[in-house]
């Protein structure tokens, strides 16, 4: 309300503009690179499920196999790679003081993100993407942008949080 | 200036995320900054800019910083005198209504 009245003024009668540039490109940020690699390792989980069912595996089954488990260790690197890459170089102290949490959260990450990757065990990786969201929304909000929550329209279908962008 | 008090309007993310883009700020002469405050300055080399005063006093001069990891670094803004700060942040109106704020004394 207050803006939209300061801003209907300053078009008729322009107030000073104060600078808050950056000198250097600012760096681009987006924790949905590590929510897809949450969505990829819950898949590779689902997908070596599905040969664990089978009473007897192929040599290909095999080779699937190391494919599947090989994906999972890698996409559980880059969730912690992603997360880290934010929380160190991205979160600063007001951010920290707004959102106190976030350090307890990031650690959580890190140490969900290593059982996801010794382990093939779905609860582990829903419980890693619930973490990988909220940090999502904390990011967004010390953006002042707005979420909302949304099934990935791809296996394995779970939700996840996006920015309000439009 | 009206009684000390001025409303500006802002450019640019280095304040991010107390001040966003485009926000409004209503700006109040002081006699003395503290750390923590976010002042209007009217740097030598910067212009007019907006940012968080990190350390320093009256006498000394103030060092200044952006909240943004982004900001032109505090080396580079150097040293900046009090008769150059034009008044300390009172009232922030971001674009977003979550984020309007009263700035702490």
């Amino acid at each position: 309300m207050l803006f939209k009245l300061l801003e209907k003024f300053d078009k008729k009668h322009s107030f000073q503009v104060l600078s808050a540039h950056c000198d250097i490109p600012c760096k681009i940020y987006d924790p949905i690179t590590a929510q897809l690699a949450v969505l990829t390792m819950i898949r590779m989980v689902d997908l070596l499920n599905e040969l664990d069912n089978k009473e007897e595996l192929s040599l290909n089954d095999k080779a699937q196999f190391g494919r599947l488990v090989s994906e999972k260790e890698t996409h559980g690197h880059k969730v912690k790679d992603e997360i880290r890459v934010i929380w160190g170089d991205y979160i600063k102290q007001p951010q920290l003081d707004a959102y106190p949490e976030i350090h307890e959260l990031v650690h959580s990450i890190m140490l969900t993100a290593s059982a996801a990757k010794q382990h093939i065990d779905k609860d582990v990786t829903l419980k890693l993407l619930t973490l990988v969201n909220r940090f999502s929304e904390i990011f967004w909000a010390t953006k002042g942008i707005d979420t909302y929550t949304a099934v990935s329209p791809y296996p394995p279908a779970q939700t996840l949080v996006y920015p309000k962008l439009s | 200036m009206i009684f000390g008090y001025q409303i500006v309007k802002t450019a640019g993310d280095s304040m991010s995320p107390a001040i966003f883009d485009g926000a409004y700020l209503l700006i109040k002469r002081r006699n003395t900054y503290q750390t923590g405050d976010i002042v209007y300055v009217r740097h030598k080399r910067y212009g007019n800019i907006v940012k968080r005063i990190v350390s320093g006093d009256k006498k000394t001069g103030y060092y200044i910083d952006g909240d943004n990891i982004a900001s032109v670094s505090m080396m580079k803004m150097g040293i900046v005198e009090h008769v150059r700060i034009v008044g300390m942040v009172r009232m922030i109106i971001n674009p977003s209504h979550d984020n309007n704020s009263l700035a702490k004394n």
